[in-house]
């Protein structure tokens, strides 16, 4: 078809029933809240001055391209846009957040080894010369909400597109979890459309096992946090690394290049995710957005894909994602030639239906389809793998260099959309910010309160490690396939009865590599903790970035060449202390970054995630940053494990110890406000974590450990149930800053950047000259008895408990509350 | 010597295959990826290779039930199949592939290759993912475990793993036949349930040969420990294992060069 | 087999008035016409003939699925239940002749060892008799894709069989103990089923 000649002729438009050239304010706020595009009344003006510019009238797949490429979910507008920041008295203009902030730290640090980041589809950074390592996470929160199994499978297949949609395409190596949920046992009366914690949190954890097992990627690392505030909004972050060739990292688009669709065929499954991404769940939701996958229609896909791609078939590759085709096409479409373009016929795909309207071709979400950019002598050999690995493709159009989108059906243009306005006319509108930071409790009532618990320390160590956010996920990790592609070195359950938390795993890809004898890995890690976030967004993006990096030092990777993954959940964007919040958060981020200088590759946010009841009472959930974080192992052979050893080792505890108990476990258990949250001191964190890092990697020491919820109580409890093998602890060693001299607070506080180490005595002398200027407290020794025994401050025992029973503690949580059986698993110490 | 080739089987869904080539190779076989249609087609001929395996994964998604679909394939469409195990050259099946042979009614082996048992859904009503202690039926002809200790641990990791016979006459030829290769047992060596049986198998049976030996159809995953840095717990001081999984790759090969 | 397939949303509020009949679920014609593969919608197609089979672990045999759901019900305050036994639903959309259908459920859908299958008005063998107990259907909604069926469509094609125009899949749930249809409602609405991607059936027999 000819379109050089944008069309005049309204008439021609199909769908040109909306007539918006003409409408007031009002009526556009009609259509846009019938026809569901979550547009805001500056947008909805921005499109009607560009059709009255144009002198027609916009179809409606012209307004549901700009709805969806304009939606929260792929333009980041709360975080990209101009933000007025009121903190305490003073007050300053933001920009663009998310540049000023995240991308800054990046682009201030210049690291050579990031290969592309906040470009693709996902961050990618050098895992050596010849390869390079692709992570993305995601979040699929609102359609886990309506439907957890679907919401979860699908929120897998689609981050698993986007590594394959990265450059040419990355072979998915790893799979991450991150899950916050309303405790599975909660009680109290839920509003109708509303699951119970415990039909999400299982259907999720099956949906993200079916869709990773049959796919064959072991989901190896994730973490866990339960709060009541989640209980109409769950958080579901799914992560996934991919090993691409440094050749594959980027790609382009030349004009003819064929519009090539591969994988599944297009329905009317999940119309709207991206603009239903936008808008908060309420009652009434609408239910077009739920979908399930289709693993093994993905795995095809996958086949097909990475063997065109050795094969050299194609220039370019996305995902069809949110938006799906109009998404996909337009994206690529930018790339191709100097302007930019596309054409399509639609007539061309593959429907499962044949009862759909153009637009809904057009925008449908239908899951496990690929985009790519063919020349077109290549087309013959591609349709040769396709059919060998049984994966549909169609040739949907080519692309062009004129500038614009266009998609005709039938002969019939439906879409005639200038790609400059598609993708930079989106108005951007200042939003304001606050952020007042809650005042500090009181000392005085503290500290009598230590003094009395300090004969309940057992007690409440029992308690934390029963705790959701602290027991083990051993029912969850089971049940994932942590080990397909035999490269799981260091996973997620460590130690002698392979039962113990690791900090994080380690992957070695010596089954893609081919080479036995070349031992370099890569490890990633997390960092979480909406507790902190609740007292200062600020200290908890510092301590996510601090235990995030922790646990990667703990494993032995590399920390001076560790990348930063960032994953917001936020509230409503337009409530001004929601606002506030995630403004400290991004600083905090950034000045963690830049610190520990360790750079962000990629990231995503997600907003909204608040609930409105009949009453049109509002419950937003608490402001939630997940930290993921990608370093190599330079030699997995050094890599390390988190149980003890053996009997006769010494114990050190790294790192300062102050009384730091806001958002603690013991905050929790006590309920009683315990003071601030944690905050990180970065430059001196980030000289010891290096050193520790650098040790770890020269085989120095045995076990490490971090310390994070439930502080050194709970590191030590882990490291001596893991191993088998207990340890006694004097706290009297213990290195604290000031004013601290109770057992209590030394057991249970937060503070970040600390480890717990285990050295064998004929290493000690070099670990000690290894770790000079460190903090650094020789604290204990591992023993053989199985008990595990503290000594408080003036010499007397304060905890003797046996490791059975600590074990028992720690495993029976989640069996009890998701399978109301108690702990099964035969194993006794 | 000449460099035996090694056809590793795979379709949509086998997610195995590269780790199983893998494994082939460090043996000192040259592994070919071959797609099922490849066969059916006749493009690939099964005599043209001296050992076939069929990896691991969740061929077709095994969503009627596990191998189910892949097991009609070969039993409609690769009728050379039978005929290679009866050749005596080394066939493999790992995990879904042994719910293929299974399910394709070459093990356990019948005159009339009727399917006479059955690899079912786990007791725990779970996919589980754990390492597993086995013994190995050192009485058996299995080529593919010789030399190999009475002990040796490897991951499982499945959701229809446990094997069912159709008649407690299965059973009874099994044993007379020597073909229970390898039993699920605790740290003790004994028999022992949930989880050092981590799905009820039936006589905690873990894998099972042909008579002859040269058919071996097993559900953990030898090819996930190939070195001691597949093991769980080679951090630990005391651990002085090797890959003991590649043995079993090592004999297939072993065993076609002589 | 009995199949409510015309009440669309039916999360049990209206059951228990089924007769335990065997016969094809002639209702579900209008759901199915809403989503069929491109390949099926030929003209007249509506009148295609729907069978249904349904797969179960053999009699005497452990159903460790139904195992698992029982444990979950005290979770649910519910403590009466003594079994749940379940079963897969297909309903599958094509000329096909009972000859057919016999073997597509012998060769493909049932696993000869462990499971037992019925087609239809076929005899029902001894693990389909069951005391009196409630039976859930739980069926994906028409508009909702199921890959299950995608797969059964092309493997029963790969038998040497015409392939079918559609295959959908399903659930029933046989819950056998002292429960009245409240709690039986509950078990389906809180256990077995989501209205946002399921149409459900209960009955008592």
């Amino acid at each position: 078809m000819k379109t050089e000649t944008p069309r005049q002729d309204p008439t021609d438009a199909p769908g040109a029933e909306f007539a918006l050239r003409d409408s007031g304010p009002e009526e556009l706020g009609r259509l846009n809240s019938r026809f569901g595009w979550s547009l805001d009344a500056h947008e909805l003006k921005a499109v009607q001055d560009h059709f009255r510019s144009l002198r027609r009238e916009p179809t409606r797949a012209e307004i549901e391209s700009i709805a969806q490429t304009w939606s929260e979910h792929c333009k980041h507008k709360s975080f990209t846009s101009p933000i007025c920041y009121q903190e305490g008295k003073t007050t300053r203009r933001i920009k663009n957040l998310l540049s000023e902030t995240v991308m800054e730290a990046t682009r201030k640090l210049k690291k050579p080894w990031c290969l592309s980041v906040f470009e693709d589809n996902a961050g990618v950074v050098a895992f050596d010369k010849k390869w390079a390592l692709a992570y993305k996470v995601e979040t699929h929160n609102h359609p886990c909400v309506l439907e957890p199994y679907g919401g979860a499978e699908t929120g897998v297949g689609g981050v698993v597109r986007d590594v394959l949609g990265v450059g040419l395409g990355a072979k998915p190596v790893l799979n991450t979890d991150v899950f916050c949920f309303c405790p599975p046992d909660y009680a109290k009366p839920l509003p109708e459309g509303i699951l119970h914690p415990r039909r999400t949190m299982t259907g999720v954890v099956a949906g993200v096992r079916d869709y990773g097992n049959r796919m064959g990627i072991p989901t190896a690392a994730g973490a866990l946090w339960f709060d009541e505030a989640f209980r109409f909004n769950p958080l579901v972050f799914v992560g996934t690394v991919g090993l691409m060739p440094v050749s594959a990292v980027r790609k382009k688009v030349l004009p003819r290049d064929l519009i090539v669709a591969i994988g599944g065929r297009t329905g009317r499954d999940g119309i709207h995710g991206a603009t239903f991404s936008s808008a908060a769940i309420d009652e009434s939701s609408s239910i077009a957005a739920v979908q399930i996958g289709h693993a093994i229609q993905e795995k095809r896909v996958l086949d097909a894909l990475l063997r065109s791609r050795d094969a050299g078939l194609f220039r370019a590759v996305t995902d069809c994602g949110a938006g799906g085709f109009s998404s996909a096409v337009g994206e690529m479409a930018e790339r191709s030639g100097s302007k930019g373009g596309a054409r399509v016929e639609l007539d061309r795909a593959l429907l499962k239906t044949t009862d759909l309207e153009p637009w809904e071709i057009w925008l449908s979400e239908s899951q496990e389809r690929m985009v790519l950019a063919v020349p077109p002598e290549n087309l013959p050999a591609l349709s040769v793998i396709m059919e060998r690995e049984g994966v549909e493709f169609c040739v949907l159009g080519e692309f062009t260099d004129s500038g614009r989108l266009e998609v005709a059906i039938a002969g019939r243009p439906i879409v005639d959309l200038d790609l400059a306005f598609l993708h930079k006319g989106l108005p951007r509108r200042e939003r304001r910010a606050v952020w007042n930071p809650p005042a500090p409790a009181k000392a005085s009532a503290r500290k009598t309160d230590r003094a009395l618990h300090r004969s309940r320390c057992p007690e409440i160590l029992h308690w934390i490690l029963s705790h959701p956010n602290v027991c083990s996920r051993e029912w969850i990790i089971r049940q994932y396939d942590h080990e397909v592609q035999a490269g799981t070195v260091i996973k997620p359950l460590q130690g002698l009865h392979h039962d113990g938390p690791g900090d994080a795993c380690v992957m070695w890809p010596m089954a893609i590599t081919g080479d036995p004898e070349y031992f370099r890995g890569f490890a990633v890690a997390h960092g979480l903790n909406p507790a902190f976030g609740k007292l200062d967004p600020y200290a908890m993006a510092m301590a996510c970035v601090d235990e995030a990096l922790g646990n990667l030092a703990c494993v032995g990777a590399d920390v001076t060449h560790a990348a930063l993954l960032d994953n917001f959940c936020w509230g409503d964007p337009e409530d001004p202390a929601a606002l506030g919040a995630l403004v400290r958060a991004a600083q905090g981020c950034r000045d963690a970054a830049l610190a520990f200088q360790a750079p962000f590759i990629s990231g995503k946010d997600s907003f909204h995630n608040v609930f409105t009841d009949e009453k049109g009472k509002k419950t937003s959930i608490p402001g939630t940053l997940l930290i993921s974080a990608i370093a190599p192992v330079p030699d997995i052979r050094q890599a390390l494990t988190m149980d003890v050893k053996a009997p006769g080792n010494h114990i050190y505890l790294m790192g300062w110890t102050s009384d730091e108990l806001g958002g603690s476990l013991y905050e929790a258990w006590s309920g009683q406000p315990a003071g601030n949250a944690p905050l990180v001191e970065p430059h001196s964190a980030r000289e010891a974590l290096w050193s520790l890092s650098a040790a770890a990697q020269k085989g120095l020491i045995a076990t490490a450990h971090n310390l994070s919820e439930g502080g050194l109580a709970v590191a030590a409890a882990e490291m001596a149930i893991a191993g088998d093998i207990s340890m006694h602890i004097d706290l009297d060693e213990v290195l604290r800053t000031k004013g601290v001299a109770d057992p209590v607070t030394i057991l249970f506080s937060e503070s970040p950047s600390r480890f717990l180490l285990e050295i064998a005595p004929d290493k000690e002398r070099a670990f000690l000259q290894a770790m000079k200027g460190v903090p650094l407290a020789r604290i204990g020794a591992t023993i053989a008895n199985p008990v595990l025994r503290v000594t408080g401050l003036d010499g007397c025992p304060i905890i003797e408990e046996s490791l059975h029973d600590l074990r028992h503690s720690w495993r029976e949580t989640l069996p009890r509350l998701l399978d109301g059986v108690p702990c099964d698993d035969g194993r006794r110490s | 010597m000449k460099v035996p080739k090694v056809l590793i089987l795979r379709t949509a869904g086998t997610n195995c295959d590269v780790e199983t080539a893998t494994a082939f190779k460090l043996a000192g076989g040259d592994p070919v990826l071959v797609h099922v249609r490849e066969l059916i087609g006749g493009k690939v001929r099964l005599f043209d290779y001296a050992v076939i395996a069929i990896p691991g994964g969740f061929s077709y998604g095994d969503d009627i039930s596990a191998g189910r679909v892949l097991a009609n394939e070969l039993r409609g469409h690769v009728r050379d199949l039978r005929s290679f195990v009866r050749s005596g050259r080394p066939v493999i099946g790992i995990c879904n592939g042994f719910q293929v042979l299974v399910k394709a009614g070459l093990l356990p082996q019948t005159p009339s290759g009727e399917q006479t048992a059955s690899l079912t859904v786990n007791d725990s009503n779970r996919f589980e993912s754990r390492w597993v202690r086995l013994r190995i039926n050192l009485q058996s002809q299995s080529l593919f475990t010789r030399d190999l200790p009475e002990m040796i641990e490897l991951p499982v990791a499945h959701g229809e793993g446990k094997f069912v016979v159709k008649s407690p006459k299965v059973l009874e030829t099994l044993k007379k036949t020597r073909a229970i290769l390898m039993q699920y047992v605790n740290e003790e060596g004994k028999f022992s349930s949930y989880p050092h049986n981590p799905n009820g198998s039936l006589f905690n049976i873990a894998a099972i040969t042909n008579p002859e030996g040269n058919c071996l159809g097993i559900m953990p995953h030898p090819e996930r420990y190939l070195t001691r840095y597949h093991h769980p717990n080679w951090t630990r001081q005391t651990f002085c294992k090797e890959g003991i999984g590649l043995e079993i790759f090592r004999n297939a090969v072993r065993f076609v060069k002589d | 087999m009995k199949n409510h397939g015309g009440r669309k949303d039916g999360n049990g509020s209206k059951a228990g008035t089924g007769i335990p009949e065997l016969r094809k679920p002639a209702a579900a014609a209008v759901n199915a016409v809403l989503e069929r593969p491109a390949s099926a919608s030929v003209p007249g197609n509506g009148t295609l003939p729907r069978h249904l089979v349904e797969v179960t672990t053999k009699y005497g045999t452990p159903d460790s699925t139904g195992t698992a759901l029982l444990g979950q019900l005290p979770l649910l305050g519910i403590q009466t239940a003594k079994e749940i036994r379940v079963s897969t639903l297909y309903e599958i959309t094509g000329k096909l002749s009972p000859n057919q259908m016999q073997q597509m459920s012998r060769d493909l859908l049932s696993d000869p060892i462990t499971q037992e299958y019925r087609v239809e008005r076929d005899t029902p063998s001894r693990a389909f008799l069951m005391g009196p107990h409630w039976r859930a259907e739980v069926w994906l909604k028409p508009t909702v894709t199921d890959p299950v069926g995608e797969s059964v469509c092309k493997a029963v094609k790969d038998l040497g069989l015409p392939e079918p125009a559609a295959v959908r899949t399903g659930m029933a749930y046989h819950i056998i103990g002292r429960l009245n249809k409240a709690q039986a409602e509950r078990i389906v609405e809180k256990l077995l089923s989501n209205p946002v991607i399921h149409r459900t059936t209960l009955i008592q027999r």
